[in-house]
């Protein structure tokens, strides 16, 4: 390989990632407002760092300008953004955010055990959701080996990227789409049928046999794929829009038809709020994140609406087959079947160790 | 002749290392290549055993041309200044290293190891390793490593300069000895005149990578063929043609020695060659002043100071002072026995011996 | 003796340099080892013994033995032989080569994977072509030995280079006057002058490959059972909540390098 063309893979390879980790990753920032009417109001929110750009960007200059036009007071927020188990630990730990938003629903157990969110905030019509996503396939422009559904990246020669379910927790909600299809097979009423572990875990365990890389992220893991390694990718579909936004690459993606909705969870933090007094604005803000207003940004950032048949503007249509957690059993049960110490998993990679004939990794074919 | 060496030569960058060296050693000597630092004896040494490669010039071992063969195949022992012993073998596996390299039948190695640490005294001490063993002791083993094998050749480096005096001296009778029974062709590097006489049978002198003059000891003591050989060999006094002339205070006393028709040469008196007299007596000789007397057990070191301020040394015995009373700022004459003239106009061997 | 102190500085000074000396030692390496073993043991030897024999986690330590002994064996060799051309010829850019050589130790770990991927990859010219011979390197074991390569490749080097040069080129002489040929004289006298050093660098790079993380993460796949080395199963255990896995493998890992470190002290000991 000459020098010039090692140079160029070398800017290839790096160049997304620094772009990844400069965009996407979490920080503190403080937002300062022209002073208004009065003294301004404050929001503290805290948030999981997907969130940041659709939130900073998007979201938080939209209420603010909303609000001006009513004429109501200027609000100040301050914004964190953590990991989603992080926040969870750090509002547990003292963190005085009057809004939270959540990767998943069992990072808000902990405080309502703890009496920091109400019990019923899930109590709605949409369950605590302001939003969601669905898990997807990412694959390579003009989709050469042909995936159009789970069933395609069991195929000989196609190389699959996705994250490491034991240090990923957005991995393992991307598997749970893949056991889904295990275990209902197409067309079949989800909600009417008794799931089937056997067809799971054959899908999962002929699907690992094509997995090139296996990153400790979902982050690292989009790094890999943008680095030209493997031809598909599973991951959220907010990801790759958010992916395709920030480096220009085209994401192209399939929405396999039996996936899930991974919805997301946005709590007031009652402890907080009723201390200083900003139950009324939190909501407000709650409210507003589920408005229709807000809609098209959250699409233009690669999210749908809760309610309906979750169909965006500029996004595809969302296939029949989608089923949320709660059809298989909920996030914890789900979880404990699938990657508990006994769940379709672990023994999936067990029976395949002691058949090693099968074990050939699969072939990188290009 | 077991070593010939023809016109050899060789450069390291702008330094003359070996300048068109030739000579040829019969077999059985024992042949010392004597010469200060830097007189190339040690490169020649190294290219007879191949470890250098020589510009020009051939080297032929025991009828054989060996310029181009590989070290491996010239047959030779080789015994290294710092003795380069195997450290992490015993002394037997030392000296059993070029029999295995043969391929011998184990019992004839075993047998040739035994008699070889028989004959350098060493059979005690078989199992040891090199640094468990003192210098002497080191170099008898990398004596017998090298026969081992019975080179055709033996080539030494400096056999003895890395071991204190008292151990050199014992070492360098051994070693004549153990020639004097096997009888293998050796070439010997030394820098030391005393230990090139005592130990050889010729010796070859050596500066500026050129052969100053070769034979033996005694032959090259008494025969200088350069004033470099004359002031390596020994101790001299160096004095002027002018010198002689001071001699002459006396007209009706002709001079022992014809007075030399140049007047750029140089005269070479050894100390020894010198003799003191009380008296003038009915011989000419310098009228001197003795500055130092210094006794050095049987000899005596006399130091004195001629009409024309040139310094001369001079060796008398012991017995001989005591016989002459000497003491030091008594006025003395001296008077040389022998002396050797080099003229610098005559570019080659311009000696002119005189012996009185 | 009321003035000992001023009569005799100089034991007073070494003294304090030991205890100095030792105390650093203590809090910045021991200290926190013990920390790592009490933890680990902490969980009670059956849960370890459970931990370690759970097949993830001993296929992990498995692969990341063989991965670091492959290593350590092409280390060896290279390593000598880099460190011979250096100590033994002349050539244009030697001064470069030799700086070069310490390299891998200045690039942080996870460029290196980067690196490896960008020319070996799936996506490279060399790894398609290396995938066409069936032999494709980036995401299977290969790849991670070759990581351990890169990223261990100067302590051979740097322990034998020294040795080398220091070694009195007579012994190699005396050798051939008596008839050894150039590999005979290697293997029977360089060789065992080089031995102790070659047994320390070798120690050295096992110890650091067992650990290593940062390339390999990028360059393995880190697909269980299959491309994930022991640090990596470490990092999914402490993140899956798993501490005590996490501390038996880690245990593991200690004792191994421990056990090569001390091995191989010992042996270039003997052999000095």
């Amino acid at each position: 390989m000459s020098r010039s063309t090692f140079a160029k893979h070398m800017l290839k390879a790096v160049w997304p990632i620094l772009l990844c980790v400069l965009g996407l990753s979490g920080g503190c920032r403080r937002e300062e407002i022209a002073p208004g009417i009065g003294e301004p109001e404050r929001l503290t929110l805290g948030a999981f760092s997907v969130m940041r750009e659709v939130l900073h960007d998007g979201l938080i200059p939209e209420f603010i300008r909303q609000r001006t036009e009513t004429g109501k007071k200027p609000v100040h927020f301050e914004e964190s953004y953590l990991a989603s188990g992080a926040l969870s630990r750090a509002i547990q730990g003292g963190f005085d955010a009057d809004v939270a938003l959540f990767s998943l629903d069992p990072d808000v157990e902990p405080l309502v055990k703890a009496g920091l969110v109400a019990s019923n905030w899930n109590a709605g019509p949409t369950n605590g959701h302001v939003v969601r996503t669905l898990v997807v396939i990412g694959h390579r422009p003009d989709n050469p080996k042909r995936i159009g559904d789970w069933v395609d990246l069991t195929n000989p020669g196609v190389s699959v990227v996705y994250a490491d379910p034991k240090t990923s927790g957005g991995a393992r909600w991307n598997l749970m789409a893949v056991a889904a299809d295990g275990y209902w097979p197409n067309g079949v009423l989800a909600s009417a049928t008794p799931m089937n572990p056997a067809g799971a875990e054959k899908l999962l365990a002929d699907i690992q046999r094509n997995v090139s890389v296996m990153d400790p992220s979902g982050r690292q893991s989009l790094a890999t794929f943008l680095r030209d390694s493997g031809d598909a990718i599973v991951t959220y579909e907010n990801d790759l829009v958010q992916c395709e936004r920030l480096t220009g690459r085209p994401m192209p993606y399939v929405i396999p038809n039996r996936t899930v909705w991974i919805e997301i969870p946005a709590v007031e933090v009652i402890a907080t709020t009723q201390v200083n007094g900003r139950s009324e604005l939190a909501r407000e803000f709650l409210a507003f994140l589920g408005s229709e207003s807000a809609k098209p940004i959250w699409a233009r950032f690669g999210f749908r609406p809760v309610s309906g048949t979750g169909d965006a503007e500029g996004l595809p249509p969302v296939p029949q087959g989608v089923v949320r957690i709660a059809d298989m059993g909920g996030w914890k049960l789900a979880r404990e079947n699938i990657f508990g110490p006994d769940g379709l998993w672990s023994k999936s990679f067990l029976e395949r160790a002691a058949k090693p004939a099968e074990n050939a990794p699969a072939e990188n074919e290009k | 002749m077991d070593i010939v060496v023809r016109n050899l030569s060789k450069r390291y960058g702008n330094f003359q290392a070996i300048d068109d060296v030739s000579f040829s050693i019969p077999g059985g000597q024992l042949v010392a290549l004597l010469g200060p630092s830097g007189s190339g004896k040690s490169t020649i040494l190294r290219a007879i055993a191949g470890l250098e490669t020589p510009d020009s010039g051939s080297i032929e071992l025991v009828g054989e041309d060996a310029t181009n063969l590989p070290t491996q195949r010239r047959g030779i022992g080789f015994v290294f200044q710092h003795f380069a012993l195997f450290r992490h073998m015993t002394v037997r596996q030392n000296v059993a290293f070029g029999l295995e390299i043969q391929k011998l039948p184990k019992t004839e190695i075993k047998e040739r190891v035994d008699e070889l640490l028989d004959l350098v005294q060493l059979t005690a001490f078989a199992e040891r390793f090199p640094l468990q063993l003192s210098g002497g002791q080191r170099q008898r083993v990398a004596l017998a490593r090298a026969l081992a094998p019975k080179p055709r050749v033996l080539l030494l480096d400096e056999p003895f300069g890395a071991l204190d005096s008292k151990v050199r001296e014992e070492l360098r009778l051994w070693l004549r000895r153990l020639h004097d029974e096997s009888h293998v062709t050796s070439l010997f590097v030394t820098h030391d005149q005393q230990e090139a006489f005592e130990v050889c049978d010729q010796v070859v002198v050596l500066n500026k990578g050129k052969i100053e003059q070769a034979g033996p000891p005694q032959e090259l003591y008494e025969n200088p063929a350069s004033p470099f050989v004359t002031e390596f060999l020994g101790q001299v006094n160096i004095l002027r043609p002018e010198t002689i002339l001071g001699m002459d205070l006396d007209d009706e006393k002709p001079l022992p020695v014809p007075i030399p028709g140049s007047n750029s040469g140089t005269i070479y008196v050894r100390p020894h060659d010198l003799e003191i007299c009380r008296t003038r007596g009915d011989l000419p000789g310098w009228p001197a002043l003795i500055r130092r007397l210094t006794p050095l057990g049987w000899l005596a070191r006399v130091e004195l100071t001629l009409p024309d301020g040139t310094s001369v040394h001079v060796q008398i015995t012991q017995a001989t002072s005591r016989e002459l009373g000497l003491e030091s700022g008594q006025e003395v004459y001296v008077r040389p026995r022998d002396l050797k003239f080099f003229d610098h106009t005559t570019e080659e061997s311009g000696v002119v011996n005189y012996v009185i | 003796m009321s003035s000992t102190s001023a009569d005799r500085p100089v034991p007073l000074g070494g003294l304090l340099l030991r205890w100095s000396c030792l105390s650093y030692l203590g809090v910045v390496v021991l200290f926190p080892l013990t920390a790592v073993v009490i933890r680990a043991l902490s969980a009670g030897p059956v849960r370890l013994w459970k931990e370690i024999v759970n097949p993830f986690a001993w296929h992990a330590i498995r692969l990341s033995l063989t991965t670091a002994l492959v290593m350590v064996a092409i280390s060896v060799v290279t390593g000598t032989a880099t460190a011979w051309v250096l100590a033994r010829y002349e050539f244009p850019g030697k001064g470069f080569v030799n700086a070069l050589v310490d390299l891998p130790f200045a690039v942080p770990t996870i460029v290196t994977g980067l690196m490896l991927v960008a020319l070996f990859g799936p996506s490279s010219t060399l790894g398609v072509v290396l995938s066409g011979f069936g032999l494709p390197v980036i995401y299977e074991q290969s790849g991670i030995v070759l990581a351990l390569l890169f990223v261990c490749y100067p302590f051979v080097v740097r322990s034998v280079q020294p040795v080398l040069e220091n070694l009195d080129p007579a012994e190699e002489e005396a050798a051939a006057t008596m008839g050894a040929g150039r590999w005979l004289i290697f293997r029977k006298v360089t060789l065992p002058a080089l031995v102790p050093s070659i047994v320390s660098g070798a120690g050295l790079s096992f110890s650091r490959a067992l650990g290593e993380f940062g390339s390999v993460v990028i360059v393995a796949g880190n697909r269980p059972l299959s491309t994930k080395t022991a640090p990596l199963y470490v990092y999914g255990e402490v993140e899956g909540f798993n501490v005590d896995g996490a501390m038996a493998v880690s245990l593991v890992l200690l004792t191994c390098s421990l056990i090569s470190l001390v091995a191989a002290s010992k042996l270039a000991e003997r052999q000095g």
